[in-house]
C-alpha cells in the first residue's frame, strides 16, 4: 500500500517540476502537444484519486476511459517527436508522421483489430488491446529513431530525453500488462498496481532531467551555392535534378 | 515459450535497441559546422558526372572484348569497374545525405504551401533513395553495364512482327552485356 502511494506521490511532484522547469524556460510552445498531454495525464490522475476517495463503483470505469484516452493521446505524442526529429530538414520534413502513420496503419490491421475480435472476457480483452498499442508505439518509436539514423540525423537533446522517457514507460507496459493478460489478477494483481506507477515515475524523471536544461535551437547547414555562382539553388529543384541525374546515368 | 516471456524479451529489446540508436557518435551534427563539406562539393558538377558516365560506359570493354579479343582482360576491367561503380553509388548516398540535411534558404511558401511541400520534398527524397538501392543492387548483382530499367522490349514483339521492325534496333544488347 506504501509504494503505489509513494508512486502516485511522485507522479505528481515530477509532473509538478517539468512544468514549472517548462514554464520558466519558455518550452509550452515548443513542445505543446507534450505538454498538454502532461496536463491531462496529471490533471486527470487528480480527478481519478478523487473519485477513488469519493466513490469506488465507478473507479473501474474511469481509469479505463483515463488510460484508453492517454494510449490514444501516446500515438499524437510519437507524432509530436518525429515532428521535432525532422523538422529542421524541409527535405525529410514530414518523414516522422510518414513513419508513424504507415506503422501505426500496419500495426492496427494486421496485429490490433484481429485481437478484438477474439472471444474472452473483457478485462483480458483490454489488457491486450493495451499491450498490443503499446508494442506498436514501441515500433513507431524505433523505426523514427532508425529513420533519423539512416539519414544521419541526430535528435535533439530534448527529444532524445522525450523519446527515451516514452520508450522505457511502453516497454514497462508492455511486459507488466502481458504479465498481468498471462497471470492473471490473484497472482500478479499487486505487482501489476506497483509497476504501472513506477513505470511513469521512471519516465517523468527522464523528462524532468531532460527539461532541467533548456537547449537553444539547432542551427542546420546550409547549402553551398550551386557552381560557384554565389546563388542558391532552391532544395526542390536540387532534388528534381538528381532524382533525374541518376534515372538517366542508369537508363543510357 | 511462453508468451509473458517473449514480450518481456520484446520490452528489453525495445530499451536496448532505443538507447542504441540515441547513443552520440553521428558525425553530421557534431561537428557544428554549418557549411557542407568537401565531398558534397563537385559530386552533382560536369566533373563529377563526367566521371560517373566513364564507369557506367560499357564502349572500353566492348573493345577489350569484341573488337581485340581479350574476354580476361574485359572481363577483369568489367569487375574494377563495378567496384568503382559502387563506390560512386556509396559516395551519391553520402553526398545526398549532406543535401537532405541542409536547409532551404529559397524557401518563402506560407504554412498550407509549406506542408505540402514538405510531402513533395518527401516523395522526391524517398524516391532518389529507391533508386539509389535499386541502383546498387542492380550494379552488385548484374554489373555496371546494365540498365536500370528493365528491357521491356520483349513486349514489343507481337507489335514488331507487325511492323517488321528491323531485328538489329534492339538497343538493350549494348547495356545488358
Amino acid at each position: 500500500m506504501f509504494l503505489p502511494f509513494t508512486a502516485i506521490a511522485l507522479t505528481y511532484v515530477l509532473g509538478g517540476l517539468i512544468l514549472v522547469r517548462a514554464w520558466r524556460g519558455k518550452q509550452f510552445s515548443r513542445f505543446s502537444f507534450f505538454f498538454s498531454y502532461l496536463i491531462y495525464f496529471l490533471g486527470t490522475g487528480v480527478i481519478m484519486n478523487l473519485v477513488d476517495l469519493l466513490d469506488r463503483q465507478d473507479y473501474p470505469l474511469a481509469f479505463w476511459l483515463r488510460f484508453l484516452t492517454l494510449v490514444v493521446a501516446e500515438f499524437a505524442l510519437l507524432v509530436e517527436i518525429g515532428d521535432h526529429i525532422f523538422a529542421p530538414y524541409p527535405a525529410i520534413r514530414s518523414l516522422g508522421r510518414l513513419v508513424t502513420i504507415l506503422i501505426t496503419l500496419a500495426f492496427s490491421t494486421v496485429y490490433i483489430l484481429p485481437s478484438l475480435y477474439a472471444q474472452r472476457p473483457s478485462s483480458v480483452a483490454v489488457l491486450d488491446l493495451v499491450m498490443r498499442s503499446a508494442i506498436t508505439k514501441c515500433a513507431v518509436l524505433v523505426a523514427l529513431l532508425a529513420a533519423a539514423r539512416l539519414y544521419g540525423v541526430r535528435p535533439s537533446r530534448t527529444v532524445a530525453g522525450l523519446a527515451l522517457g516514452l520508450a522505457l514507460y511502453l516497454a514497462i507496459s508492455t511486459a507488466n500488462f502481458a504479465l498481468a493478460e498471462s497471470w492473471g489478477p490473484a497472482v500478479y494483481g499487486q505487482a501489476f498496481s506497483l509497476i504501472g506507477p513506477m513505470s511513469q515515475v521512471l519516465c517523468l524523471l527522464i523528462w524532468m532531467i531532460t527539461f532541467w536544461k533548456t537547449e537553444p535551437l539547432r542551427e542546420v547547414a546550409q547549402p553551398v551555392p550551386a557552381g560557384g555562382t554565389g546563388t542558391f539553388e532552391p532544395l526542390p529543384d536540387r532534388l528534381s535534378r538528381m532524382n533525374t541525374i541518376l534515372s538517366r546515368l542508369f537508363k543510357k | 515459450m511462453n508468451l509473458e516471456i517473449f514480450y518481456c524479451i520484446i520490452a528489453i529489446l525495445v530499451i536496448a535497441v532505443v538507447a542504441l540508436l540515441l547513443r552520440p557518435g553521428l558525425a553530421s551534427d557534431d561537428s557544428g559546422d554549418s557549411t557542407l563539406p568537401e565531398t558534397a562539393k563537385g559530386m552533382w558538377e560536369n566533373q563529377g558526372l563526367n566521371l560517373a558516365e566513364r564507369i557506367l560506359d560499357p564502349a572500353d570493354y566492348l573493345w577489350l572484348r569484341d573488337q581485340l579479343g581479350f574476354p580476361t582482360l574485359a572481363e577483369s576491367l568489367r569487375r574494377h569497374r563495378k567496384q568503382l561503380a559502387l563506390q560512386w553509388l556509396s559516395a551519391l548516398r553520402g553526398s545526398f545525405g549532406e543535401v537532405v540535411r541542409s536547409a532551404d534558404p529559397a524557401s518563402h511558401s506560407s504554412a498550407g504551401e509549406e506542408a505540402w511541400d514538405s510531402w513533395r520534398l518527401l516523395r522526391m527524397t524517398l524516391r532518389f533513395h529507391l533508386l539509389l538501392i535499386y541502383a546498387t543492387l542492380v550494379v552488385r548483382y548484374f554489373g555496371p553495364y546494365h540498365r536500370l530499367i528493365p528491357s521491356l522490349d520483349w513486349m514489343e514483339m507481337p507489335w514488331g512482327a507487325l511492323t517488321q521492325r528491323p531485328i538489329g534496333r534492339n538497343t538493350s544488347v549494348k547495356r545488358s552485356v
